[in-house]
Formats: C-alpha cells, sequence, structure tokens
C-alpha cells in the first residue's frame, strides 16, 4: 500500500505542486488548508507522514505539530515543516516543537523527494 | 507547472484583496495585532511561493515588505497612515510584477518598489539599511562536485531520544548509502540489558566510511534534521577511495581511539593536509527571531473561512448552469410527453425527476451566488484613495454585505457602483470648509446597503452630501437642446435627466468622475442586468441611488399562463394570488378596476392588450402580483401550471422592448415569453 502524505499549508499553488510531484513519486496525499483543518483529518486515522506550512491561519505549524505529538499514534510519525530561508532560529525551533525536520522554499521536485528520504521510506 | 502558476496569480490577487481589507481596518485600529500578523503572514505566503513558480520579482519585494512588518508585529514601530497607503500602492505595484521572464521595466519596478519600503523602514527606524539586514532571498545553487571519490570516516551517535520526533536514523543511514560506497560499524555499547530496554529510545551509535564523490557539506546535510540531537563528527580519511584496505581503516579506528590526529591519505606520498574536522553549527547562519504567531482568531474580520470550500473555476460554473437548465428544459418535455401517454410508471419517473431537478436547480443557483462582500473591498479602496487625493473625510459605511448575488451580476455591478462613489466623493460630498459652513458634520459619510426582498436586491448608495441641484440640471438641460418639455416633467423625471448620454452637472471638470459621461452607462448597466436604478436627493442632504436586481439571470421559478395562442410565464416570486373572474366583471369601464374579496385593485387585461381583445373568454383568470407595495392584476385566459423557465435572452425582433425580460422553451417546443411585472404595468397601466 503506498505511503499516505497529509499536506497543510494555506496556500493552494502550494499544496497542489506538492501533491502533484508526491502523487508522481507513488505516494497517497491528503490536504489540509490549515492547523484546525489538519488536526480534522489526523482525527481516528493514521498517515505516514505529515507535510505542514509555518505560517497558516487559524492554527500555525508549529502548534499544529505541538498538538500532533499529544496524539498516541502520532508520537513517531515524521513531520515535516515547510519554510523560507533565513529562518535558522525557526528550524530549531520547529525541531523542539517536535517536528522531524524542514523543507525550505523554493524547492522543487528533487529536493521534496531528497527530503523526504531523510524521514519515510 | 503553468497551471500551477496560474493559480499562483489568482491566489496572489486574493492575497491582495486581503492585504486590502486588513489594511483598510489598519487604517482605523492601528492597533491591531491581529490584522499586522494576517498582514505579515500572507507578505509571507507571497514571498515562499513566489520563489516557488518563478515570480522572483514578488518574492523579492514581498521579502522587503514582510521586513517592514516585521518591526509593527514585534512591536518594535508602530504602524501610520504613511506606511498603510505606501503598502496599498505598493500592492497594486505587484500586480504589474507578475511575470515570470521579468524585462527591464519590470526589474526597475521592483528596485524601485524595494527602494521605498527600505525607505520606509528607514524612515521608521532611523537606521540605516545595509545589504545584509536586507538579504534578498537567496537562491540555492548547485554545489560543486568533486569528481573523483574521497573517503571520510563520519561519527554518528543519536541521542537516546532522537526517535521521539519521527526521526529513524537508519533512513540516514541510508540516505549516505545513496551517496557513495559504505563500509558501517553499528555501535552496541550503550545497549541496555533486554529487560531495561525502553522502545522508544534509540542505543545504537554508528561509525561508518563512505567514498563519495558528494562534497562534505552534502555529507552534513544528510544530519541537518538531526544536529541538535545527535553528535556527527565528519572527517577526511584519504583523497582517493580506501574502503577496500581495512589496513588503513583500522589504522584510522585506532588513531581515533588513542585520540591522535589522523592526517588524509594522498594517492602518492605528498605532504600532510591538515584534517578537517567541521562543527555542524558552522553551517548555521543566524537567522531572524521569528517569534511563533499568534493565533488568528475566529473573530479576525478577514479570517479566511475556506476549511470546506473548494475553488472551482467560474467557467464551470457557468457550464454547469447551463447543463441544468438543458436539463430543466428536457425535463418539461418529458413531463409534457408523460402527461400525454397517462402511462402511470412513466408519470412517476417524471415526477421524480421533476423533483429531483429542481433540487439540482436550486443547488447551481445557489452555488453560483457570492456574497457582496466580496467586492465591498473595492469600494473601501476608493473611498480611502479618492477621498485623500480630494482632501476631503469620507467614511464609508456598508450594511448587508453578506447579500448574495448572482456572480455574473456581481462581476457587472462593481463598476456602476465605483462609478456612483466616485460621482459621490467628487460632486457630493462638500469640501470640508463647505460642510463645516452649512453646519454639518465635517466628516462625510458613504453609505452602502443591501438587502433582499424577494428575489430582487436592493442596493442602495447614499450620501450625506449636497445633493443634487434640481436648477442647475435644467439649465443644463436647456443649454444642451434635447430636452425641451422640461415644464411638463416632474421634479423626479429632472433628476432622472442625469442619466441621460453626455449629461454632467459639475461646474469643474476634475479628472476624478470625468465629464459625466457615465451615469447613462451606470443605468444600461443595470437595466442589461433586469434591474432598475432609482434616484432621490434633497439639496444639501443627500443623494439617494436604489438600485434594483435579480438575485439570478438564467433560471426563476414562474405561472405559466396562456393568452389567445400564446403562453407567458409570471415570476413566482411578485404572484400573491390567482383569482378565476367571470367576463361580465372585467367590463371596461373609466379605469380599469376589478374588485375581489372586497379589495379594488387595477388590472391590465393581456387578451386586450396582445389579442385586440376580440374573442375574450366567458371566464378568465386574475393573477395579483405585487407593484411596489401596491397589487396589481394581470388579467391571463388560462392558467396553465407552475413552471421553471430557463430565460434565454430574446431575439433581435423583441430587443427594443423591455416588457419581456427574456423567453424560454416549453417541453412541446413553444415559447414562452416571461413577463418583467413591474415594466409591463408600468408601461400599460
Amino acid at each position: 500500500m503506498s505511503k499516505q502524505i497529509l499536506i497543510a499549508d494555506d496556500s493552494e499553488s502550494i499544496r497542489e505542486v506538492l501533491a502533484y510531484s508526491l502523487k508522481n513519486a507513488g505516494y497517497e496525499v491528503l490536504m489540509a488548508c490549515d492547523g484546525v483543518d489538519a488536526l480534522k483529518y489526523l482525527d481516528g486515522r493514521t498517515v505516514d507522514l505529515l507535510l505542514t506550512d509555518y505560517h497558516m491561519p487559524n492554527m500555525n505549524g508549529l502548534e499544529l505539530i505541538g498538538k500532533v505529538r499529544k496524539i498516541e499514534n502520532y508520537k513517531f510519525i515524521p513531520i515535516l515543516v515547510l519554510t523560507t530561508e533565513n529562518q535558522n532560529n525557526l528550524m530549531k525551533e520547529a525541531r523542539d516543537s517536535g517536528a522531524t525536520g524542514w523543507l525550505t522554499k523554493p524547492f522543487n521536485t528533487e529536493k521534496l523527494l531528497q527530503t523526504l528520504r531523510k524521514v519515510i521510506r | 507547472m503553468n497551471s500551477f502558476a496560474e493559480k499562483f496569480k489568482a491566489e496572489v490577487g486574493e492575497y491582495c484583496e486581503r492585504l486590502e481589507s486588513g489594511l483598510l481596518l489598519l487604517e482605523q485600529d492601528k492597533e491591531n495585532d491581529q490584522v499586522i500578523d494576517e498582514i505579515f503572514r500572507i507578505m509571507h505566503s507571497m514571498k515562499g511561493s513566489g520563489g516557488m513558480f518563478g515570480f522572483d520579482l514578488i518574492s523579492d519585494v514581498t521579502h522587503d515588505l514582510e521586513s517592514l512588518y516585521d518591526l509593527f508585529r514585534n512591536k518594535k514601530h508602530k504602524i501610520d497612515s504613511e506606511v498603510i497607503t505606501f503598502t496599498l500602492n505598493s500592492i497594486d505595484g505587484l500586480h504589474h510584477l507578475m511575470v515570470q521572464k521579468p524585462e527591464d521595466e519590470h526589474l526597475a519596478r521592483a528596485e524601485e518598489l524595494k527602494l521605498a519600503t527600505r525607505q520606509q523602514i528607514l524612515r521608521l527606524t532611523q537606521e540605516e539599511i545595509t545589504p545584509e539586514n536586507l538579504k534578498s532571498p537567496v537562491r540555492s545553487s548547485a554545489l560543486e562536485q568533486v569528481s573523483n571519490p574521497v573517503t571520510y570516516f563520519i561519527s554518528f551517535i543519536p541521542d537516546e531520544d532522537i526517535l521521539a520526533n519521527g526521526t529513524n536514523p537508519l533512513y540516514l543511514i541510508d540516505e549516505l548509502h545513496a551517496l557513495g560506497e559504505c563500509n558501517i560499524r553499528v555501535s552496541f555499547s550503550q545497549l541496555p540489558a533486554l529487560s531495561e530496554i525502553n522502545p522508544e529510545k534509540c542505543y545504537l551509535s554508528w561509525n561508518l566510511f563512505i567514498a563519495s564523490t558528494e562534497n562534505v557539506e552534502t555529507l552534513h546535510d544528510v544530519f541537518i534534521f538531526v544536529t541538535k540531537h545527535a553528535q556527527v563528527t565528519i572527517e577526511k580519511v584519504a583523497t582517493f577511495n580506501v574502503l577496500q584496505n581495512e589496513a588503513v581503516l583500522s589504522d584510522f579506528l585506532n588513531a581515533k581511539y588513542k585520540n591522535e590526529q589522523w592526517i588524509s591519505l594522498e594517492p602518492e606520498v605528498q605532504p600532510a593536509i591538515k584534517t578537517e574536522i567541521i562543527d555542524p553549527d558552522e553551517n548555521e547562519e543566524a537567522g531572524v527571531l521569528l517569534k511563533s504567531v499568534a493565533e488568528v482568531s475566529k473573530n479576525s474580520v478577514f479570517a479566511q473561512t475556506t476549511v470546506d470550500s473548494i475553488r472551482v473555476d467560474s467557467l464551470k460554473i457557468d457550464q454547469y448552469m447551463n447543463l441544468v437548465s438543458e436539463l430543466i428544459t428536457a425535463q418539461s418535455r418529458l413531463e409534457m410527453i408523460s402527461t400525454k401517454i397517462k402511462n402511470p410508471d412513466l408519470e412517476q419517473i417524471s415526477e421524480a425527476f421533476e423533483k429531483l431537478s429542481r433540487q439540482l436547480r436550486d443547488n447551481a443557483f445557489y452555488m453560483s451566488l457570492i456574497p457582496l462582500q466580496s467586492i465591498a473591498v473595492r469600494f473601501k479602496r476608493l473611498v480611502h484613495d479618492l477621498s485623500k487625493s480630494l482632501e476631503k473625510e469620507v467614511v464609508l459605511v456598508t450594511d448587508g454585505m453578506e447579500t448574495e448575488l448572482d456572480k455574473n451580476i456581481i462581476e457587472k455591478l462593481i463598476e456602476p457602483i465605483l462609478h456612483i462613489i466616485r460621482n459621490s466623493l467628487d460632486h457630493g460630498i462638500e469640501s470640508k470648509s463647505a460642510r463645516l459652513a452649512g453646519q454639518k458634520d465635517p466628516v462625510g459619510t458613504i453609505s452602502i446597503k443591501a438587502s433582499t426582498i424577494g428575489s430582487y436586491v436592493q442596493i442602495v448608495i447614499e450620501d450625506d452630501g449636497a445633493g443634487l441641484d434640481l436648477n442647475k440640471i435644467k439649465e443644463k438641460a436647456i443649454s444642451k437642446g434635447i430636452f425641451p418639455d422640461l415644464a411638463s416633467m416632474t421634479q423626479e423625471e429632472i433628476f432622472h435627466l442625469i442619466f441621460e448620454p453626455g449629461f454632467s452637472t459639475s461646474e469643474l471638470i476634475t479628472d476624478v468622475s470625468g465629464r459625466g459621461v457615465g451615469m447613462d452607462v451606470v443605468k444600461r448597466r443595470v437595466q442589461e442586468m433586469r434591474g432598475s436604478i432609482e434616484i432621490s436627493t434633497e439639496k444639501n442632504r443627500f443623494t439617494r441611488f436604489t438600485i434594483k436586481l435579480p438575485l439570478s439571470l438564467s433560471i426563476i421559478d414562474g405561472l405559466l399562463t396562456s393568452v389567445g395562442e400564446s403562453y407567458y410565464v409570471i415570476p413566482s416570486s411578485v404572484i400573491k394570488k390567482i383569482y378565476t373572474i367571470k367576463r361580465e366583471l372585467l367590463k371596461t369601464e373609466f379605469r380599469q378596476v376589478v374588485e375581489l374579496e372586497g379589495i379594488q385593485f387595477p388590472y391590465i387585461n393581456l387578451h386586450q392588450e396582445f389579442e385586440n381583445g376580440n374573442h375574450l373568454p366567458e371566464e378568465q383568470f386574475v393573477v395579483v402580483v405585487a407593484f411596489d407595495n401596491q397589487s396589481f392584476g394581470l388579467v391571463v385566459d388560462t392558467v396553465i401550471r407552475e413552471y421553471q423557465a430557463v430565460i434565454k435572452p430574446l431575439g433581435r425582433q423583441l430587443k427594443g422592448q423591455d416588457v419581456f425580460s427574456g423567453a424560454s422553451i416549453l417541453g412541446t417546443g413553444q415559447l414562452a415569453l416571461v413577463i418583467d411585472t413591474n415594466k409591463m404595468i408600468q408601461k400599460y397601466s
């Protein structure tokens, strides 16, 4: 069975470009438009990876990660945060709040899949 | 990738609208942290996505804007009107930078915007902005590759709790595998007795040799996520592949064990090269401190509510509406045939089909409605910009912006309303001094109020300015010489002259509302949408435009009636009651009035109007419809049934009239004309 990835990003274009690349790479993709929405998706379901934007309305990425890590099923699920450059403190902060890693925008499919390989098979 | 770029462009449009409404809110409440956060967040998103889709200029400009708003977000500085106006202008500028292959003019424009942004930052901070602290986004560049494999030693000692963040160390080892030939040794030295193992902890560490053509940064990149949760050291063992040479590998490990310095081996015996130990921390530049964004709560006035919605191309909605209309036409044919055949099974199906298509129609109809809110920001923006340039203080009050209208109507409505507002700002609202002299509030008010009345939406645009000057309009009409019949006109009719082509009352022609071309266009536009526009005004008090529009342009519920050989549809929304009536009760007297249930009201006999009235049937139907606040009778020969009319535009022959708003094709293939009751009553009574 192909692995399921949940994308949480408020930007539709980013969601779509991620979904496009990931589907082509054989992943199954779910999409949420912010943290609150993502939590709804995760409820009662197990995805294999969460890919979340940092800045989102309603609930930002770090808050989302904090909440996700409290769900028993999601203690060890890899989580990647989407960031832009020049935010090294943010990356540390992301790690501290439970993220597995991050993906820096702009990225191409190659970089995306390469980053994914660090955390999921 | 192109469709993503299109999506991104549409998104930028949306972002800009949200920025505008946010900024306009800020103008009123400069301390609203939620809005500032939201603005910062939107700019950040634009920066990130811009880079993703090749809109580098957007990315660059929003990067600087983001830095500017960071000042307010971190409460280092307070936002002021100048910044707000500046940002609004910058947003306008962004639209011109939406290109993937910028030309010189775009580059120049972007530079200008960036410079202006920096000047704003400078103005606020009083600091010189150096290129360092306002660095543009760095684009990833291909790292140089080494052509021959070099042997490295990597020691990877994860913290015990590395698993907690979802990291799987084995994946990292795997990744190294992909970068070159590896010789891997796992250290179990920290592994406790089985009974003491905590499955959530990691007790293993790795020593490995890798012969890779990748440079040392790439190897470090493998561990980029775990720099704080593991000790990673990378050392060069040899400048060539020594993995097959076990003696060298154990020599190296021995040297490590004894804490001796290892000198990287060269293919030939060469002077020693210094050992290279790279501290992973060096790779991390000091970045901008970003505090966690405060939660944008639900009550944030312009919080996005797209959680359960999807975006559909408006073209697809139009196609869908069209198909639904076709379906309804097909359904009415089925109904007709099933009535003729009188097969109970078929009738049952036909009825079910009718019900379903009605639901589908309603569904499609509500799908294509969008709230006026979606365009309200344009009005606010106009008032904001124009009042500044006219040096008038004007507030815009909106009410009922949640009122929904057909998307097509909304789009066509923007220009007319903008025009009316422009007129109000320019000609209606007086200058501050004039208002003070007239003992009025120095701040002018323009209000836009929308509400749904039956199947119509009413939009009232009112300003508390000088009002229309009856005499000026008269003078103008005379000087133009086109309206010679002024004496017989009512005051209202004279005011309506402003809707005539080429009419202008302003003494000064300004570049704002121009030469008065426009009110005629406004009227035409509204009429094209089967709507109406009325004006009322009082000198020195107000000018009020009332626009009435149908909710939708394409499908209506109606009553199918016949007069003589022809069919007519009366919109259900205006029908109050239906009576049968004997011919003698309808005898035309001095006035056409009929009394039913003790109430008298005027009527129009369609048979007389359209069929010469020669062969009036013995019994007719009076369809009582609402007209303004009164009742009015439309007398038809027979009432056939309720009917969902899919309105098609009329052909050229009937274009000149406005009594009929369209035509609908019946199941039989015959035509039914859709009556615009208001227009018909005005014309024939």
